[in-house]
This record gives structure tokens, C-alpha cells and sequence, in this order.
């Protein structure tokens, strides 16, 4: 089996203005209303594009995440930054897994020699499109009258209120709380860890300190899940550009090296992105089917890891990853975040942007720009000492994708 | 009678038979003529042995709560609900075999993993009953 270790790049990073609200659903209305995510696509891709010290006629390839909420298509991303030839596109529908799945994509693409400088990118508006709430499957006739009817799954969930991501997610969450005893206080730590990050990055949505208490009397949305176990509503866009490790050489910033790529999940992974169709057992981290791999490639091991950015659309999200990527075993993921552990001087360093619960829901593109800026030792107050190798994931409920990286 | 005011299902090739099954009052689920696996939602291949035959078979109706979510913040069409309960059934025929609905006639905080629950249909329109499931 081949290898990309050490091949590819990430040669270049960007973002676009970002804006949003700190509750999942924002009252607050975002200045970036009237942007389209087309334009914050391009402002992210275009700053990594400069990042690297490429101009915009050296890319020849492109690689999106999207959702049908928000798509910004690879096409008007090659328009607008007038990329002369196209060798490399990919618009890939699958959700938060999609994401550092592009990516691997991209590298893959550019060992096979199929591309040189390939650009990938996630721009999304959540603030304004509202899609962690008023779900258009479950909205009401009278306000969105072409969804009176629903097909396909959707027939078999919306007619209960059964309507958002959410929803699902907490039905997983509750069999892992019965099942290994996971309480709010663990999810509590999680969130309260990422807001104490989220203080040192200028770029964070939330900043706003929040206590324990604070937390068990966040209202609850879906019980388990209260307004603090979501992530952020936000608009932006975040941009990465890979190269060969050997073109790497001649680009302006010091290269950061894709050690282990994999992505993946377990049988019968299932519709939406919150519960399996009939999957085994739904607490099950879909990481544990493919984090072998992942540390095969790259060989290194979950205790080599500096910090870990990892794919936080609900605080609980945070705890089945550590557990299926072997930083605990299954069920001991709870216990893992207290006391400190995932927080910045900590044993394993989380999400130390804030993430999405407290920087922006940006689909972990913003944890890769992250894990690169941490990697060349620019993350400023919040830079963990010394990092040299690092993991970044992007997930949905049962299936994930994720990169180890190094300096 | 007023206006109804929620999402209903508008029932394609793959899922009509379920739907006037419901109409019945009968539970029906897609089962493989081959092999006997049952599989839900309606799909044309089984996941076991791939075979493209199944039939629409009657079930119990009779399973247990394998998980469920309390609903306090619900979207427009259900704003009135709330709190209201969804939870994923699991039933009797086979272990994987689950389907999610509301659980009515007790209260929410009622609820537990693995209650006994039964089907009861809720008809909505002429056209659709929407199965629920109550304390068994």
C-alpha cells in the first residue's frame, strides 16, 4: 500500500472576514449578511494563495467542502481567481467528515502527480442561513411552504420533529451518557476549556468567559444538549494551499508536512449525520475505524501528538474523538477532559483556537489554519511549546477524516 | 379543522408501501426475500446479501426505546410541542431494526432506555397516519 507521508505541504493558509453569533442560533445580525460566501471563499483562498508566496495563475487545482446550505462551487472559485488551466477539482458533498477530507484528496492528488498547487477551501454562512435551526424540513408551512412535503429519509423523521442535526446527535450522546456514565459536567469542561482559548485569538466569535455554572444553566435545546454544547453560527471562509514537498522548497513560508491521512467510518454508516441507519452501537466514535491507519502512515502514535484540533460541532463530538483516536479507551473520554487536560499547558491541548464551539463553525478548516499556525510557531499567546507534530480531524456523527501533521 | 401545520411525507416508488400499510394501521417493513433481513428506511438493496427482491412484511409493532431526545427548542412547525419527545424504537423482529417516532401518553421525563413500547397511528390526513409509539 502506498504512502503519502511526508510527500505533500501545506504551503499556505488563509481566511476570510469572519462574523457570527456566540449562540447557536444568532439573534445578532452578522456583517457579513450582504457577503456571499463565494466572496469569503475567494478572500480565504486568495490570502493562503499569498500565504504561500504563489500567485493565483500557479494553482491548477481545487478542492471544496460543502453542504447544499452553502456551497461556493470549486467552478466560481476557479473563475474568480482566474485560474488559467484546471487539473485537479473536486466539490465533495459529505458534510463536517468533507472537509480534511478534501485535503487528503488534494495531496493524494498532487503525489500522483495529477496537479501541482492545489487550493482547498470551506466558506459557509450559518449565522444568516440559520442551518443549526429553523431547518427547512422542519419549518412550518405557512412559512416555508415548499417543504409541506417531505421525501425520501426525511419522511421518516421530519413528520415527529425530527429536524435537525442536533436532534440526531443527542440521541447518540445519550446512549454514551447511560452508557459509560459521561455526564454534563464533562461536556461542561469541554466547553469551558474551548472559551478560555478562544481569549487569546483575536479571530474567536466567542470570547465571553463561561463558568460551570454557567453551563448547567445554559438552556437546554434538545435534552441533553444545551445552547453551550453547539457550535458557533458564523459566516467565513477558511483556505489552505498544498504543494509537493519538493516545490515547497523555493515558497516563502517554512512547510508544514502531511505525516498520515485517512478517513473513514464503520458499516452502515447511515443518512443525515447524526444516527446510524443499523449500525452496531451509535456511541461508537467512528475515528476507531480508521485511526490505525492514520497513525500506520504517519508512524508516530496518539502520545506523540503536541495538540490535537479536533472537529467540535458539539462539545460531546470532542469526546468520542479522543477516545477513537486512542487518546483514552471507549468510554473513558469523559474523564479524560477534566482537570485541565485538554487545555493549553495541559497533557493534550484541544482545540486551542477556541474551535467551532468558540471561534467559528467553519467544518475544522479554521483547526487546520490553526495546526499549521501552531506548527511554524505563530500562534502567538496561545502557541503550545515547542509543537512539532500535531492531528486535525473533521467529522461527522459516523464518518471522519483526519491529517497528522508536522513542522 | 384547522390548517395542519407540520412537514408530512410525500411517498415515492420506494417508500408508498409503507405508508399505506400505516393508512391500514398495519407497521410494515422492507424485508429481503432472500435472506430475511429486514431493513429500514426503504432501500432497493440488502445490506446482507444483496438481493434486489424484498417484500413489505407486518410487524408487531411491539419493540423497546433504544434512544431518545427531549425536545425543548423545536423548530416553527413544532414550537407548540414542546417539550416533546423522539426517540429511536428498536423492534421485537430484530436487533438493529429501528425507527424513530414520538413517544406519547406518558410523560416526557418518563422516558428510559429500553421501555417497552407499541405502535399506535395518528391520522393526519386522508392520505397519511403517522406512526407513534406509547408505553407498552
Amino acid at each position: 500500500m502506498g504512502s503519502l507521508k511526508d510527500k505533500v505541504v501545506i504551503a499556505g493558509i488563509g481566511h476570510s472576514a469572519t462574523d457570527g453569533g456566540s449562540k447557536f442560533d444568532s439573534k445578532q445580525e452578522s456583517k457579513l449578511k450582504g457577503v456571499s460566501d463565494v466572496q469569503l471563499a475567494l478572500q480565504a483562498c486568495k490570502m493562503a494563495i499569498d500565504d504561500a508566496g504563489l500567485a493565483s495563475q500557479d494553482v491548477d487545482g481545487i478542492g471544496c467542502a460543502h453542504a447544499l446550505d452553502s456551497a461556493a462551487p470549486s467552478h466560481q472559485i476557479a473563475l474568480g481567481l482566474g485560474v488559467p488551466e484546471i487539473s485537479f477539482q473536486v466539490d465533495n458533498y459529505a458534510g463536517g467528515a468533507g472537509s480534511i477530507a478534501v485535503v487528503q484528496m488534494a495531496a493524494a492528488a498532487i503525489e500522483a502527480g495529477l496537479a501541482r498547487n492545489i487550493v482547498c477551501y470551506r466558506a459557509m454562512k450559518t449565522s444568516t442561513a440559520g442551518r443549526l435551526t429553523g431547518h427547512p424540513r422542519g419549518a412550518s408551512i405557512s412559512q416555508f411552504p415548499d417543504y409541506q412535503s417531505v421525501t425520501g429519509e426525511a419522511e421518516f423523521m421530519a413528520p415527529f420533529g425530527l429536524d435537525s442535526v442536533r436532534m440526531e446527535n443527542a440521541m447518540r450522546w445519550k446512549r454514551h451518557m447511560i452508557k459509560y456514565g459521561t455526564s454534563s459536567e464533562h461536556t461542561g469542561a469541554v466547553a469551558i476549556t474551548h472559551r478560555e482559548h478562544a481569549a487569546f485569538n483575536d479571530r474567536a466569535l466567542a470570547r465571553q468567559p463561561i463558568t460551570m455554572e454557567d453551563y448547567l444553566n445554559s438552556p437546554m435545546v434538545v435534552d441533553p444538549v444545551r445552547e453551550l454544547d453547539i457550535c458557533l453560527a458564523s459566516d467565513g471562509g477558511y483556505a489552505v494551499v498544498l504543494t509537493s514537498a519538493e516545490s515547497a522548497r523555493d515558497l516563502k513560508q517554512s512547510p508544514v508536512y502531511i505525516m498520515g491521512a485517512a478517513m473513514g467510518g464503520g458499516p452502515l454508516p447511515g443518512y443525515a449525520s447524526g444516527f446510524p441507519a443499523q449500525a452496531p452501537e451509535p456511541a461508537e466514535a467512528a475515528a476507531k475505524y480508521f485511526s490505525k491507519r492514520l497513525y500506520n502512515m504517519a508512524d508516530v502514535g496518539p502520545n506523540d501528538m503536541d495538540f490535537a484540533q479536533i472537529y467540535d460541532c458539539f462539545t460531546f463530538a470532542v469526546i468520542y474523538q479522543l477516545e477513537g483516536y486512542g487518546f483514552c479507551k471507549e468510554g473513558e473520554g469523559g474523564p479524560f477532559v477534566e482537570d485541565g487536560r485538554i487545555a493549553l499547558g495541559g497533557e493534550l491541548p484541544v482545540n486551542t483556537h477556541g474551535g467551532q464551539l468558540s471561534e467559528g463553525y467553519f467544518w475544522s478548516m479554521n483547526h487546520l489554519y490553526e495546526a499549521v499556525q501552531q506548527l511554524r510557531g505563530h500562534a502567538g499567546a496561545r502557541q503550545v511549546k515547542d509543537a512539532e507534530i500535531g492531528l486535525v480531524t473533521g467529522h461527522t456523527a459516523q464518518v471522519g477524516s483526519a491529517l497528522i501533521l508536522r513542522r | 379543522m384547522e390548517q395542519y401545520d407540520k412537514p408530512l411525507p410525500l411517498p415515492s416508488a420506494e417508500t408508498r408501501e409503507f405508508w399505506e400499510g400505516c393508512k391500514r394501521g398495519e407497521l410494515l417493513m422492507q424485508q429481503c426475500a432472500d435472506c430475511g433481513t429486514y431493513r429500514f428506511f426503504p432501500r432497493p438493496m440488502c445490506h446482507v446479501c444483496n438481493s434486489f427482491s424484498a417484500e413489505w412484511s407486518k410487524v408487531s409493532g411491539r419493540g423497546k426505546v433504544f434512544s431518545w431526545v427531549v425536545v425543548h427548542q423545536a423548530s416553527p412547525a413544532f414550537a407548540g410541542d414542546v417539550p416533546y419527545v423522539v426517540a429511536s424504537v428498536q423492534l421485537s423482529e430484530q436487533d438493529d431494526l429501528r425507527i424513530f417516532g414520538n413517544v406519547e401518553g406518558c410523560s416526557p421525563k418518563d422516558v428510559e432506555l429500553n421501555m417497552p413500547v407499541e405502535v399506535f397511528f395518528d391520522e393526519i390526513t386522508e392520505d397519511i397516519s403517522l406512526p407513534k409509539w406509547k408505553p407498552a
